[in-house]
């Protein structure tokens, strides 16, 4: 698997768990009827910097303890560089995400329409967002692994 | 109605063997690329840039047209 594989994969299971914390933080906010006040604004951005905070602090972790056990493994180290065939995949997955997120981001609204509260349609965005960052990567992993 | 696309080929298995069979990693960083992207342009599955086609060419000390073939799609009936 090469370096890029590899950050990839880290990116994807570290925002699985992530988004898997969120999703049980989140469940205690809706039960416990906090996105249905005056406070549902504040709750949802707090949720949101815990969140990006959260993400930051796991991918460092899950990057160092990969990069470890892939050294140890394989006794090679990686170099960090980029060339025209990693920036194109990289535009190919933009553009899948950049369609994915689109199509969340209507059918969010046409739930508004059918009475979904804002509150959650701000959650959901949330979730489009995060969906269709993993889009990409798998995108770009699948790329990758045909040998494009 | 987009146009059929053709065929990018290359030769450069073989010019890497003629010359001191030379590995890919070699070649890839004699032109600045890794070593799958030259793994994916052998294999024709990448098409490379004209720049990185040039510098391929030049590694080899080939003309680009001896390195790089490319054969037009059969027109539609």
């Amino acid at each position: 698997m090469s370096y890029h594989e590899r950050n990839i994969v880290v990116y994807v299971i570290t925002g699985i768990i992530v988004m898997a914390v969120y999703t049980l933080n989140m469940q205690g906010i809706i039960e416990a009827g906090l996105l249905e006040g005056p406070d549902a604004g504040p709750t949802i951005g707090w949720s949101v910097i815990k969140l990006i905070g959260g993400s930051i602090i796991a991918t460092i972790i899950v990057t160092i303890i990969v990069t470890i056990i892939n050294a140890i493994i394989t006794k090679e180290t990686d170099v960090d560089t980029s060339d025209e065939r990693d920036k194109q995949i990289d535009l190919i997955g933009m553009k899948v995400a950049f369609i994915a997120f689109s199509v969340m981001f209507i059918s969010i609204f046409l739930w508004l329409m059918f009475g979904l509260t804002p509150a959650l349609a701000l959650v959901g965005m949330i979730y489009a967002m995060w969906f269709s960052s993993i889009i990409e990567s798998v995108v770009r992993l699948y790329l990758y692994r045909m040998g494009f | 109605m987009a146009k059929p696309k053709g065929q990018l080929e290359n030769n450069i298995r073989t010019l890497r063997f003629h010359h001191n069979e030379m590995s890919q990693k070699a070649l890839a960083e004699a032109v600045g690329v890794s070593r799958q992207t030259i793994v994916a342009i052998e294999a024709a599955k990448y098409s490379p840039s004209l720049e990185l086609a040039f510098l391929i060419a030049n590694v080899f000390e080939t003309p680009l047209e001896e390195v790089f073939s490319y054969t037009p799609a059969p027109p539609k009936k």
